[in-house]
């Protein structure tokens, strides 16, 4: 078994229409239950690496393997597979949740999209399951995406995207919404994330690819960091080692960019 | 002397529901105060009385007083006269507050003229003057583009200079680097500290970012659902706050800190980016301060 869940490998990425790519010759490597942030700012090609990954446009140079294999958008059976695999968060909670649906249904709808369950009940005790794991009330499963806060909706859709017991979470932004109080809560449920047995083995447990602006969201919840300049990979480590001697120059001014608070007195 | 006094500000739908409740504070002249909140705190809608900008449909009842002039219940024609030369305002999304339509050049054009009473071509030097003071690298360029093309943050640069065209009493400054990149948004934190400076403004900034907030003001007023919970110096609320909510905030924007290196451990000289696509352009080499670029080499970029 090949010990990369999904990577890129060696990507280029042109939009029809540019005369330039997008991106360069990306090349990130997920392991099994792994978390790795990428960070970089507007422009950067983020979210355009975060499409590829999830198989939403396919590279016009180098190739997105799952699983050691090309990633082939022609193969909707495999496709399936890939998809209840790899799930994503993204930034804003409002426009991720349709509002005619319930969170029950909502939750459960990658179970009944990609055929993985359809009994009623089973899909009803796997809702309590996923609320209960988001540290949402039971009762939330009848309600509507517009009685919760933003909070809430981000617990929703994290609990969509666990759905299926994916091996990997995309999440892109996923606490830049939502206000201070809340945003640590998010990245402890995100922390905690697949870690409740911590007996089990890293690579049975859910991985997560965090693409954020802020160096630390990625640094509470990532084990590596790529960092991402003009569609180049300028510099990648363990989070702790990039943080504590940041090699390339870019990476220095974004560390150097945050405003930090006055120190505590005494 | 004090330049903003806002006692017992209260903001109210028609059907009489309370959005800011009994909010009071003082801005004395040539002072920084930081409004700190959440969503809903009622922070922006605070400073939307103050403007005498509220949605219709919203009442500010209580007292805002700028100098002698009292500005709840005040004409359109006081208010008018006030907004520009007296309080200025620069936002989150500097796209509100400019026309796609019109050239940077006549956005400016406007407020010069119409308080400053310029024409011809004292007026177009005032124009150029008004964008190389906000460190626009080719204000003559600048002036003649659309907003479209230049960057975001060189839009929130023409905000600000469309703000301090008149040079205010009072700048206030809702979440102006929000929307921005975190590179950027030192550049224009930079900036604003020292137009404020600059010009003995008094800065009433409003922000959800407390670290942002302790760098620029010296007071702090935190709000939460519409009401005041806390104020005092910026450095003591930080650091001994008494409000179990302030604590939070605190706590919170902490915690996600302690992630990060300390500033002292961090390797020196970093390299200021307006842009990312920019960081090879020599006049952001590291010889140049945040803000300070060479004028005459910058180029207006598109935005792609």
């Amino acid at each position: 078994m090949n010990e990369y869940l999904l990577a890129a490998d060696n990507v280029d990425f042109r939009y029809p229409g540019r005369d330039t790519n997008t991106l360069h010759g990306i090349t990130l490597a997920l392991r099994r239950g792994e978390r790795v942030g990428l960070v970089g700012e507007s422009g950067a090609g983020k979210s355009t690496i975060l499409r590829l990954l999830l198989g939403l446009d396919a590279p016009t140079g180098g190739a997105v393997r799952f699983q050691g294999q090309p990633l082939n958008l022609r193969d909707r059976a495999g496709l399936r597979g890939f998809r209840s695999a790899v799930q994503n968060v993204f930034q804003d909670p409002y426009g991720a949740l349709d509002p005619r649906a319930t969170v029950g249904r909502t939750i459960t709808e990658p179970l009944r999209s990609l055929g993985i369950e359809r009994d009623r009940e089973a899909l009803k005790s796997r809702v309590a399951d996923l609320l209960a794991a988001v540290d949402l009330p039971a009762d939330a499963a009848d309600r509507y995406p517009h009685a919760f806060s933003g909070g809430q909706r981000q617990r929703i859709a994290i609990a969509r995207a666990l759905a299926p017991n994916p091996r990997l979470i995309l999440a892109d932004e996923p606490v830049s919404a939502l206000d201070m109080s809340v945003r640590t809560q998010i990245i402890e449920l995100l922390r905690g994330l697949g870690r409740a047995d911590a007996s089990v083995p890293d690579e049975n447990q859910t991985g997560l690819l965090l693409v954020s602006h802020d160096l630390s969201i990625v640094a509470a919840l990532c084990d590596r960091v790529a960092v991402l300049q003009d569609g180049r990979i300028v510099e990648e480590g363990h989070t702790s080692e990039v943080l504590a001697n940041p090699q390339h120059p870019y990476t220095r001014t974004l560390l150097a960019a945050i405003p930090r608070l006055p120190r505590a007195e005494g | 002397m004090t330049a903003l006094s806002v006692q017992n500000l209260s903001v109210q739908t028609e059907d009489h529901r309370a959005l800011v409740s009994d909010v009071s504070f003082e801005l004395p002249a040539g002072q920084r105060l930081g409004i700190i909140g959440e969503s809903g705190s009622g922070k922006s809608l605070t400073a939307l009385a103050v403007l005498g900008l509220l949605p219709s449909g919203l009442r500010a009842s209580g007292s805002i007083r700028l100098g002698n002039t009292e500005l709840v219940g005040a004409s359109a024609r006081t208010l008018n006269g006030v907004r520009g030369s007296g309080i200025a305002a620069v936002f989150q999304e500097p796209l509100t507050a400019l026309d796609p339509l019109m050239r940077i050049g006549e956005q400016l054009a406007w407020p010069l003229s119409h308080h400053r009473g310029l024409r011809g071509d004292a007026l177009q030097r005032a124009i150029i003057e008004a964008l190389a003071a906000v460190a626009l690298p080719n204000p003559e360029k600048i002036a003649r583009s659309y907003i479209h093309e230049v960057s975001g943050g060189q839009r929130q640069r023409v905000a600000i200079a469309l703000a301090l065209a008149c040079n205010p009493d009072i700048l206030i400054a809702d979440e102006p680097t929000t929307a921005l990149d975190i590179s950027v948004q030192a550049e224009i934190l930079d900036l604003l500290d020292g137009a404020v400076r600059e010009r003995g403004m008094s800065l009433l900034l409003i922000s959800h970012d407390l670290a942002v907030v302790s760098q620029m003001t010296e007071q702090l007023l935190v709000l939460r659902g519409g009401e005041g919970i806390e104020q005092g110096p910026t450095r003591q609320l930080l650091t001994t706050p008494e409000a179990e909510y302030t604590r939070l905030l605190v706590n919170t924007a902490r915690s996600l800190e302690a992630y990060l290196p300390e500033v002292s451990a961090l390797p020196k000289a970093p390299v200021p980016l307006d842009d990312p696509a920019r960081a090879d352009d020599p006049a952001q080499s590291p010889g140049n301060p945040p803000g300070h670029a060479n004028p005459n080499t910058n180029p207006v970029e598109n935005q792609a």
